[in-house]
Order: structure tokens, then sequence, then C-alpha cells
């Protein structure tokens, strides 16, 4: 049906001769007062966090430096024993001091090639034989246990998603309380930007399903497992 | 494969069908009582639910009452943000748009996560003749399409299913050596259904809602099927109600604690999912084209009627039906429409006039549970009762109830035909009445008595014994004002 004309019989209908150009004005915007004043101090933050992701079958773990980061880091891919691990690319390990830790494992990085040529396998072909995932993050939800996280060339949606382990990197100042915020400070971000990233994650917790007779089921398309390791 | 899936006949014939299935009325029941006693834990922990549910109904009232701006300013940001806009004034029309870019794309396989609009549209049933394998990817809706059916359930689409059943359809799609534990069906879906994931050349996704002000679709999923859908095909057609539409970021917050808890008395969903426009240059995943079908389908003609313009607010969680003594009886089949429980007994008969579900509202006990339970407080009871009341107008009610009405007003109108009317029943509920109720089932009477015993017309009306009554009434004041006793318990006092 023809653009115009839809519009125009929404208009209508709803008692205008054309439709409405102006932006309406109302009072009501997003949340109510009360809960836009929830706002937890740093420690609690993190507190809430865990507490929030450990209900849901995640793990975080609370690391106080940075070199913690990297040994429990190496622990758990050490215990995991993945055949590969897959990883944002760019400067991504570098940041995190990656490197070592890495060194034992096979590695692949989310370094897209023009993706024109059908005949090689694109990238996320190649990560779904991935293992184990790590990424960072954008930001994390104290108030629900999420993290969020942002697609752009060197960090692929599929990072996140194909590998039955999602390891997360998160600093403490990333943590807020409430949605709300993440998405007030994405909605300003791109105003600065050239508008929005043509995906936004909020991950909370690992995959899970009650279709079978309303069992629990864990890791049914996305990660079975979401580790969330919180830095300095 | 949904057309399939509807049985035929009316809702009472489709009720009586579903009451001889045990196991799904236990089933439905379960899930109902666990869902909502899940979403009791969850809103009492958030606190102030009753703010919320007027917030969410102010933001929603507001947007339909300006749909008009919202959805063109949805558009403009779709299209500034490199994605199509397609508008399809019915079904056919939806479903005709979709497969023009299946065919355009020359795809084979189209990927699915949950999406009660592509019920609506019956896509399924248009890949199919066109030769093109359609997979539902939701495990609950990929467990009903290989049994054929539809979904019985707008959260829990296979809630009528046993494992031992599920077990046998993946055996019959090439499982083997498969037990009835939960892991292992799962893990069979998984397997299975990555494989289709990587080779489908399109990926059709719902809309929960559209940012008006960024021309995003939001996704709330707890599998990650609908990330799969929305990240590997390198085409995703998304197929949104023209009124799914929010106007800020700030508005999705109070839905997205909103919508889980009353869906499932979740925090959140394991995802929520923000797209906005397709993959950006450079980037190695996302769809290359992502095309937005908006649909009416006779949603337009409810704006501007003030009975029915709240339906629009809808935000699809399902927790009407959780609650309902109806639905929780016959399940969702019964119902015979894409749209199950108080919700659908309200929205089919709007989008489809006619008098295909004109039963529907009918198939209610008018308590409002479903109005107490609803997040965004749509008055779905008043909603019901109006909409019997058009379908009596539209000189739809059945002759004998035409009868009994006239009836019924003939003789309310005066005491004394009130009165003749009332003795003439005593004669006629003679031999049927035994003590004060009537169990006999003849004629008419059978749908009530079939299930309970209608009270008989009692042999003295309390017109005719009301000067004995008066009598006694009047002794009594005397006793008390002389004695400062009731007479009658005079005699005790000796």
């Amino acid at each position: 049906m023809d653009e115009a004309a839809f519009m125009q019989r929404i208009a209508k209908r709803l008692g205008r001769v054309r439709p409405m150009m102006q932006q309406p004005s109302r009072t009501e915007i997003g949340a109510p007062e009360f809960w836009d004043a929830y706002d937890l101090p740093m420690s609690a933050r993190v507190d809430k966090f865990c507490e929030e992701l450990a209900r849901l079958g995640g793990s975080a773990i609370v690391c106080d430096h940075a070199n913690d980061v990297l040994q429990r880091l190496a622990d758990i891919l050490h215990s995991l024993a993945p055949g590969k691990v897959g990883l944002w690319g760019g400067e991504f390990a570098t940041t995190w001091g990656l490197r070592d830790v890495l060194q034992a494992h096979t590695c692949i990085r989310w370094e897209p090639q023009d993706r024109v040529d059908a005949v090689t396998p694109t990238l996320h072909e190649a990560f779904a034989s991935v293992d184990v995932g790590i990424t960072g993050c954008d930001y994390a939800i104290a108030d629900t246990g999420s993290v969020v996280l942002t697609c752009d060339p060197l960090r692929g949606r599929s990072v996140s998603l194909l590998p039955s382990v999602h390891i997360v990197l998160v600093r403490r100042s990333q943590i807020r309380t409430r949605l709300g915020e993440v998405l007030n400070e994405m909605l300003s971000a791109a105003h600065r930007l050239p508008g929005y990233p043509s995906s936004i994650n909020i991950i909370t917790g690992p995959s899970r399903s009650s279709d079978i007779e309303n069992d629990l089921c864990i890791g049914v398309h996305g990660p079975a497992s979401v580790i969330v390791m919180i830095a300095p | 494969m949904s057309d399939a899936g509807w049985q035929a006949g009316n809702v009472v014939e489709r009720s009586h069908e579903a009451l001889q299935d045990n196991f799904l009325r236990g089933a439905v029941r379960f899930t109902t009582d666990r869902l909502k006693g899940r979403k009791s834990e969850a809103t009492s922990e958030l606190g102030d639910w009753e703010q919320w549910r007027e917030r969410g109904q102010a933001i929603r009232s507001h947007t339909v009452a300006h749909l008009d701006y919202y959805l063109a300013q949805f558009c403009d940001r779709v299209r500034e943000a490199g994605g199509h806009v397609h508008f399809a004034d019915d079904a056919a029309e939806a479903a005709m748009i979709v497969m023009q870019i299946v065919d355009e794309k020359k795809a084979k396989t189209v990927v699915k996560s949950k999406s009660m609009v592509s019920e609506e549209i019956h896509v399924n049933h248009h890949l199919l003749q066109a030769g093109v394998r359609a997979i539902e990817t939701d495990l609950g809706e990929y467990i009903v399409q290989l049994a054929g059916q539809a979904p019985s359930h707008i959260i829990i689409p296979a809630i009528h299913k046993t494992r031992e059943q599920i077990r046998d359809l993946f055996v019959g799609v090439g499982a083997t050596d498969l037990t009835t534990d939960t892991a292992a069906l799962a893990a069979f879906a998984r397997r299975t259904l990555r494989q289709e994931f990587l080779q489908a050349e399109v990926g059709l996704t719902g809309c929960n809602f559209g940012i008006a002000e960024s021309g995003s679709v939001a996704l709330f999923s707890n599998e990650g099927n609908g990330r799969m859908v929305s990240t590997l095909p390198r085409t995703q057609i998304v197929t949104m109600g023209m009124e799914r539409i929010l106007p800020t970021f700030a508005d999705l917050e109070v839905m997205a604690n909103l919508l889980p808890r009353s869906a499932t008395g979740q925090k959140l969903t394991a995802y929520l999912s923000l797209i906005t426009g397709p993959r950006r240059e450079g980037e190695g995943d996302g769809p290359d084209e992502l095309h937005i079908v908006i649909l009416d389908n006779g949603r337009s003609r409810q704006l501007g009627d003030p009975d029915m313009q709240a339906v629009l607010h809808c935000i699809r969680c399902g927790a009407c039906l959780n609650v309902c003594p109806v639905y929780r009886h016959i399940g969702g089949h019964a119902y015979g429409s894409v749209y199950p429980g108080p919700i659908g007994a309200v929205l089919s008969p709007l989008l489809q006039e006619g008098d295909k579900h004109a039963d529907l509202p009918f198939a209610s006990s008018l308590c409002g549970a479903c109005y107490e339970a609803c997040p965004v407080k749509i008055p779905l009871h008043d909603m019901l009762v109006t909409l019997r009341a058009r379908y009596v107008a539209r000189g739809k009610a059945s002759q004998l109830e035409r009868v009994a009405f006239r009836g019924y007003r003939v003789s309310f109108a005066t005491p004394r035909r009130y009165k003749a009317s009332f003795a003439l029943l005593r004669v006629l509920q003679r031999g049927l009445a035994k003590g004060n109720q009537i169990d006999a089932q003849v004629g008419p009477l059978r749908g009530w008595t079939a299930s309970r015993s209608l009270p008989a017309v009692a042999a003295h009306s309390f017109r005719s014994r009301f000067a004995e009554i008066k009598r006694e009434l009047d002794v009594d004041d005397r006793g008390q004002g002389l004695g400062g006793k009731p007479e009658r318990e005079g005699a005790n006092n000796g």
C-alpha cells in the first residue's frame, strides 16, 4: 500500500485532516520519577550485579588487580580446554594484555575482510566452530546483571553469540545501576556519532528456554555459559 | 502450516475437544500457574507495580493517539539508517511483500524467530507453496511446526506437548539415540537449527517495539534465536503491526520492566536486541538488507473508536491468558484464532470482521482478571461486553435468544404481567422441578442443567406472602414498643 495513503488513513481515523507533523507534547516520558532516583554507589553496584547474574546461572568474578583478571582468565581457559577461542579484533587483546594468556590456545580474531566474495568462508562461518568467545562491553547493568554490547567492524555480533561460552571483560567504571541510564548515555553518544550502532545487545545471563514441559534448559541457541570478569 | 493447525467449528465445539485432553488441561494449568506465580514474585520485587502500570498505559495511549506522527518518524529513521520500509493494507499484501523479497533473493530457506504477525499473515503457508523451506527456530515453535500444529500460547507455544511426543517428533526428522531428557532434546534442536541459521538466505523476525526517535527494532528473546536470525542471514525481514511503536529509548525502559515480568516473571529476558538498519560498511555480520513490513490489517479501524482503540495498546505479554479461567480450561487452540485468550477474544473479531471470530467474546466469564493482569491496563472485560452488544445489535443473536428476551421484555413490563408469567412458570415446571431445583436436561435448559442445577421458581412469591409477613412484623413492633422485648421471645422469660 502507498505510504502516504497508509499514513493518511491513520490520521483521518484519529480525527486529523492530515498526518501530524509537529512532535506532540507530553508529560509522562520514560520511567516514573522514583525509579530515576535509583542510583547505587559503586561497591553496591558490583555486589548487585554479581547477585543478579548468579541468580540466572551466570558467573561474575570480581578481580582486585589487573593481573588477577589475566590469571583467572588463564585458569578458566585451561580448565575449559577449548578447541578454538574467538575474540574481538583490533586493539582489544592488546588493551587487556591478553597476549600471553591466549598464547596457549588457537585463536581467531574478528577482523572481517571484504564480504563481497561469497566463495571464501565468511567470518561468522569460521566463528561457528569457536568454543569460547571473549569480548569486552560498553556497559554493565547492576539492577539486572546485564552486559551491553554494541557492534562495529572489529566487534562482531557473532563473537558473543555463536560460541558455547561467552567471557566478558568489564571495568568497574562501566557499571551503571539501571537500564535507563545506559539507554540515555547511548542516546547522547548517538547524537555525537553518526547515529546508532547497527546492533546493540543487552545480554542477561546464558541463553535459556522452558519450552519442553516447562523444564528450564540452558544454552538453546546462544551461549550456555556467561562468565563476566570485573576488573578494577 | 499455521493454517493446518486450526480446528473447524465454533469455540464451544473446540472447547469440548480441548476438555477431553487431560494432558493439555494439566499442562495449561501448570504453566499458567507457574507464570502467574513468577510474575507476582517479580512484580512485588520491583515494587510500585501500580505506578508502573499507570506509566505503561500513559505511554501506550499517548503513542497510539499520535500514531501518525510517531510511525512516520520511525519510518524516516529506519530509512536514514539504510533500511527499507513497506506498508501492507492487509494480511495478503504483507505476505506478498515478504514473498517478493524472498523471491528476489532466490532464497531456498527462511529461518524465523517468533512473530505473532507472521502467524497473522500465514507467511509459512505462502513460503511452503512457493517451495521455500520456512524453519521456526524458537524451540517451542519448532516443536509445534514439526507437529504440523499452531502455537497454543503466545509465550510458550508447545505447552501442550509431552517430552515423549517431542522426542518422537525429533526422531521423525533424523534424531538417533535420543532420550527424553530436556538437555538432550534441546541439544538436538541446537545442532539441527545451527545448520539452518548458517545456510538460510533470509531471516524473518517480529518486532516487540519500534523506537521512533532512532528507527530501532527492539526484540526481547531468551533462547538467542532472534539474534541468530538477525545476525547470520544476508537479508532480514521484520514483520510488525503498525501500532508497535514507542516514542523514545526512555519509554523502552518502562516496557523492559513491564513486558518480561508480565510474560514470564523475569526481570529481563536473556537478550534485548536493538537493531538499527542493516550492517554498516566494514561490519562482518548482520544483514546486508533490512526490510520492515508494517501491517494494518484492521488495526486502523480501531483508531478513533472510543471503546476499542485501547486494544492497540497491547504489548503481547500473554499475562491475560495466564489468569483467564476460560483459557486455563480450554487452552489456546480452542480459540481457533492466531491470538488466544482474552486479548484474542477481543482482537480477533476486531481484526477480522464478519462472523469467523464473532463467537469469541462470549467465551469469557467477564471476571475482569485479564484487566487486573494487564501491564498497560487495557479494559478487556469492558470491551468483551461491548463486542457482545454489537453482535446482538447486528441481529446475530439466535432465534431462541431473541424470543427469550422479547418474552422478558413483555413479562417484566407491568406487575400484573410479571405475576401472570411466574404463575405460568410454576405450572410449566411441574414434573421438571425436584425439591427446589431443576436438573432435567430438556430442550434449551440443557445448556444450564448439563453441568449445574437450575433453581426452581418458589412455590409462593415474596409478594404473595407479603401480607402475612407484614402482619408478623407489625406484631413484632408492637411487642417491642410495649414490653421492650419481642413478644415471641417473651415465653423464654418466664
